[in-house]
């Protein structure tokens, strides 16, 4: 009885007149973008092009846990700044605690300062990139209500709109994901006016210890004609990542096991 | 002296060592990286005892670090080309003339829940904002005021240092010999001498006692903190001394550095986006034993702060800071009738404005501090221009007042200065 009852409710999923719930796409989708894995260890380069064409890099370190597939709970990362000179040496860490609050900490080298960070707003500029902090460690699913527009072409296409419309700087933002694996593939979001302001589209990806990633994001602000590239690589997953790995002795002392 | 030239022989042959090394499955690795910097700066005011020039100056840093399996070692040198200087001396004990060994530290974990670091370093705990309730390690104020840079308000100590890591962590700082501040000695900075009741330059290097006698006259500090629910506890302990001269001898009436033992505690959190912290501490110090007069005794301090981003890249922290010494009466024994008694009670207020501007590239930073004892202020705005991740242009300013010339920051009025800096990373 319980098997006909899983084969008719699987039936249903596959059934093309039954739309799937856009949230449990877009849920499916965050997982393969930021909820891989339990731990993860990546060098993360970044190239920032301004608008006149002016490069800049970042490269860094960085470690993450996450005990479980919800980002916006118990999350932590770790990172380390190794390139350019002006950030050389300083270390990051962010906190994400059951009730979702998160905590951020930077340490300062040459006067061995280890300061808190306020924490206003998620969507503001990571590390003087376009990303923002929400595009490195994912956005909360119950911040937004979503549509679904279109599954066609092995794709669909959802729009997502703001609960709390003061919140962000945009109107709405269109996500295209992959229909047969859920793979997040770009989304694009759009101003007032119906104007395209920003995008971030994944451009390449990779599998790595079994997890198929993006190790490739291109984030375009098109209000200030400035773009990021962000590559993954020297990626490892689930390597035995100690807890006390994320605390201010790292901070401090950049855990050398993990950061060669 | 002898303990400083010794370090920078020894950590120099492990270094060079690690440079040469082949790979055999143990990691290691060598980095060099450093910076250049010039500053020229001028007084405001002028101020007959010096000259108006505040800062003419080179520095290159060297930084070298070697990673050798779980262990490193780290040196930091600054060499110092100063065109306000006389004579050229290295005293890398009580000035930094022309090397200013900042870092020559080696860190290594016997176990894995511990860390010891030993040799040169710098070090910082507390949660104030330029106001030092359980911070006893040595300041520099003199190369923060004439306008080095905010990098050089700590100066480096000799010290051992365990860290042992749980749930509730433990620091311990052990230097063998106590270092003082950097303080204002009358070179270049003039300050307040109360006895004489007048403004000096007189170097206060040379009137000064400093325990200097190696394991005798040695300090310890000790931190507990842990993390719980998004908020950090402190507990702390220091035995050792003022870091600054802070009262003169019965004996002789030359200025010196009061014993001291202290302790305190700091919780720092988060409410919503905005930061909250707060700290306190008190200071035992027996005036009467130690054979002192015009000491500040026994004191107690408090601090709260605020800080919140309050606009987009825009971000203001305040703190209120009040300070008050217990036995008045003792601290003000044996004063030349001419000497006015300490005051006891001091409140101060701060307010610090962070911009980021022009995606990063444009950086304000002002401070402004008033202390409600003589009525006085310290204002030190910084715009930093960056050019490019390799290079940056600071204009800066340290400005003081207040309603006379005794106070701890008024005193100060006559070295108020406008400083500009360009710093090229490498």
């Amino acid at each position: 009885m319980i098997n006909v009852l899983i084969f008719l409710l699987s039936s249903i999923a596959m059934f093309p007149g039954i739309e799937p719930d856009p949230a449990t796409i877009v849920q499916k989708s965050y997982d393969r973008l930021y909820g891989q894995g339990k731990t993860l260890k990546a060098t993360v380069e970044m190239v920032i092009m301004n608008e006149s064409g002016d490069e800049k890099m970042r490269t860094f370190v960085m470690l993450r846990s996450q005990p479980t597939k919800n980002v916006k709970k118990e999350q932590k990362y770790y990172l380390y700044f190794t390139e350019p000179a002006d950030v050389r040496r300083m270390s990051y860490l962010v906190l994400t605690d059951q009730s979702g609050s998160i905590q951020r900490w930077m340490y300062f080298s040459s006067i061995d300062l280890v300061k808190r960070i306020s924490t206003s707003d998620e969507r503001k500029n990571f590390v003087a990139s376009d990303f923002y902090y929400e595009d490195i460690s994912g956005r909360d699913l119950a911040k937004d209500n979503f549509t679904l527009l279109q599954a066609e072409n092995g794709e669909y296409v959802i729009k997502s709109e703001p609960v709390d419309p003061a919140s962000v700087e945009y109107d709405h933002a269109l996500l295209r994901i992959r229909s047969d694996n859920y793979n997040f593939l770009e989304v694009k979001y759009f101003g007032n006016n119906g104007n395209l302001i920003r995008a971030l589209a994944v451009t390449e990806r990779g599998t790595f210890d079994g997890y198929d990633i993006a190790t490739k994001i291109r984030v375009d602000d098109y209000e200030r004609k400035r773009h990021t590239l962000l590559s993954y690589s020297d990626i490892e997953f689930d390597q035995a990542m100690d807890d006390s790995v994320f605390s201010e002795r790292s901070l401090r002392r950049p855990p050398r096991k993990y950061i060669q | 002296m002898k303990l400083h030239l010794l370090l920078i022989a020894l950590s120099l042959i492990p270094l060079t060592m690690a440079a040469g090394q082949d790979e055999d499955g143990s990691y290691r690795d060598f980095v060099l990286s450093g910076r250049l910097q010039s500053s020229i700066g001028y007084r405001i005011y002028s101020d007959k005892l010096q000259e108006s020039g505040t800062i003419q100056e080179g520095i290159l840093r060297i930084s070298m670090l070697s990673i050798l399996d779980n262990s490193e070692l780290r040196v930091t040198a600054d060499l110092i080309a100063d065109r306000l200087r006389g004579r050229p001396r290295i005293n890398l004990d009580r000035d930094a003339d022309i090397i200013d060994l900042r870092e020559a530290y080696y860190l290594f974990s016997p176990q894995a829940d511990v860390d010891i670091k030993i040799g040169r370093q710098i070090l910082t705990w507390g949660t104030g904002d330029l106001l030092f309730l359980n911070d006893h390690f040595p300041k520099d104020f003199r190369s923060f005021i004439i306008g080095r840079g905010d990098d050089y308000i700590k100066a480096p100590q000799t010290s051992l240092k365990i860290s042992y890591y749980s749930a509730i962590n433990l620091d311990i700082v052990y230097s063998p010999v106590f270092e003082p501040d950097r303080y204002i000695t009358g070179e270049r900075v003039s300050y307040w001498n109360p006895l004489t009741f007048s403004t000096s330059s007189v170097d206060l290097n040379v009137l000064t006692r400093l325990p200097d006698t190696l394991f005798s006259d040695d300090t310890l500090s000790l931190r507990l903190h842990t993390l719980e629910n998004g908020v950090e506890y402190c507990l702390y302990y220091h035995s050792g001394f003022r870091n600054s001269p802070s009262s003169f001898s019965l004996v002789t009436g030359k200025p010196g550095f009061d014993e001291i033992q202290s302790f305190g505690f700091s919780i720092r959190g988060q409410l919503g986006s905005t930061i909250w912290n707060t700290e306190s501490v008190y200071t035992f110090s027996d005036a009467k034993e130690q054979r002192r007069f015009y000491t500040r005794g026994e004191e107690y301090k408090l601090l709260i702060g605020l800080e919140k981003e309050i606009l987009d890249n825009i971000t203001a922290s305040t703190q209120l800071y009040y300070e008050t010494t217990v036995h008045t009466e003792e601290m003000n024994t044996g004063l030349p009738i001419s000497v006015e008694a300490l005051p006891s009670d001091n409140l101060i207020a701060t307010l610090r404005i962070y911009a980021s501007l022009d995606d990063n590239n444009v950086i304000f930073n002002s401070f402004l501090l008033y202390a409600s004892q003589n009525e006085e202020f310290a204002w030190l705005p910084r715009i930093t221009f960056k050019q490019g991740t390799n290079a940056e242009l600071i204009i800066s300013a340290s400005v003081f007042g207040g309603e006379n010339e005794r106070g701890y920051y008024s005193q100060l009025r006559g070295a108020s200065n406008i400083c500009l800096s360009y710093r090229m990373l490498f």
